[in-house]
């Protein structure tokens, strides 16, 4: 996320003919199904690897409002302060 | 509350042109106090709406800079706890799904923590019922132990978001999905087993001709209307290891 922009991934140049050599290798190397590897089981506990824990989700305890004109709205009627941020992409799914 | 840029400017823009009116105005007024502007900010404004301080995001991200600054906004307008304006709700959610029609929930990360690794990128690619029907069903004549390819056009749906957080200015994809391929397993109690593999490659930054590659081996299920996929333990994007999921429910 912008927020940390600290370290870059690695990001090597691939030339067209390596990226096609290497999607042809992809696709012989392919898993055939029915050679499965994990149970079921073992397929949800993954889903959990790559999920947000439910700390990672406490933006979802604010109350957030949808446009600034809305926000200008309440914060006249009940007198409080905005917070806002501006950003690129989509924070709240971690595309931004 | 927060904004997209995209969803105010270009040709991706969704807002009424008074509420971009708005975030141009905050834009002004900053600028002409000589206060920090630009894209990536936050703003803290007073009750009646004027621009009261700004951070960069770079500077609003460092421990403690913007917890003092809404301190200091709590102190000056004697801002008390109390219910909440607008009630809390899951933030990531698909977005504008078709009538009858479902989603898939996508989370992908890496391995490690920290830079770009903090939380996982998530995406809700969207189906009509029809779809995920094609998607799922199991073809006429089928016996346990056959196999067939999963629809091309819906598995590349699904996978072309099988990677972690890069930087996401928009929504436009700019992946070259070069593998993206999902064989189903009819097994004897009816449910389908699954295993496939994608390739993607993708510029880590927007306008980037510098292509990060992408690949994972795959497996999962369909099982009482319920999708799972998963990347196995070869999944890398460049040389490090992530993880993704797919998740969804027949609508």
């Amino acid at each position: 996320m912008k927020t940390v922009l600290a370290r870059q991934i690695a990001t090597p140049t691939v030339g067209a003919m390596n990226r096609l050599l290497l999607s042809l290798a992809a696709l012989l190397l392919a898993i055939p199904a029915g050679a499965a590897t994990l149970t079921p089981d073992e397929i949800e506990k993954r889903v959990a690897l790559s999920a947000p824990a439910p700390g990672e989700r406490r933006l979802d305890e604010i109350g957030w409002s949808t446009d600034i004109r809305h926000a200008l709205q309440l914060a006249k009627e009940h007198q409080r302060p905005i917070f806002l941020f501006t950003h690129d992409g989509r924070m709240a799914a971690g595309r931004c | 509350m927060f904004t997209s840029n995209e969803d105010y400017y270009g040709d991706t823009a969704t807002v009424p042109k008074e509420e971009r009116a708005e975030l141009e105005r905050l834009h002004r007024e900053g600028q002409a106090a000589k206060k920090s502007t630009g894209s990536v900010h936050t703003w803290l404004l007073s009750p009646d709406g004027k621009v009261a301080d700004t951070q960069h995001v770079a500077e609003a991200a460092k421990t403690g800079k913007l917890l003092a600054a809404l301190e200091a906004m709590k102190s000056k307008y004697s801002a008390t706890a109390g219910k909440p304006l607008v009630a809390p709700a899951a933030l990531s959610r698909p977005r504008a799904v078709p009538a009858g029609g479902g989603a898939v929930h996508i989370t992908a990360r890496r391995e490690g923590r920290g830079s770009w690794g903090e939380f996982p990128g998530e995406n809700w690619p969207l189906f009509t019922a029809e779809e995920w029907r094609t998607f799922t069903t199991v073809p006429a004549g089928k016996r346990p132990g056959d196999t067939w390819q999963l629809d091309a056009a819906l598995s590349r749906r699904i996978l072309n978001h099988f990677h972690p957080q890069t930087e996401a200015c928009s929504d436009k994809d700019r992946n070259t999905l070069e593998v993206a391929t999902l064989t189903a397993a009819l097994q004897p109690d009816g449910s389908l087993r699954l295993a496939g593999r994608v390739l993607l490659h993708r510029a880590f930054y927007p306008g980037r001709k510098d292509l990060t590659e992408c690949s994972a081996s795959l497996e999962g299920f369909v099982r009482d209307g319920r999708l799972v996929l998963v990347t196995l333990d070869d999944a890398r994007f460049a040389k490090e290891k992530f993880f993704a999921a797919a998740t969804g429910k027949a609508p």
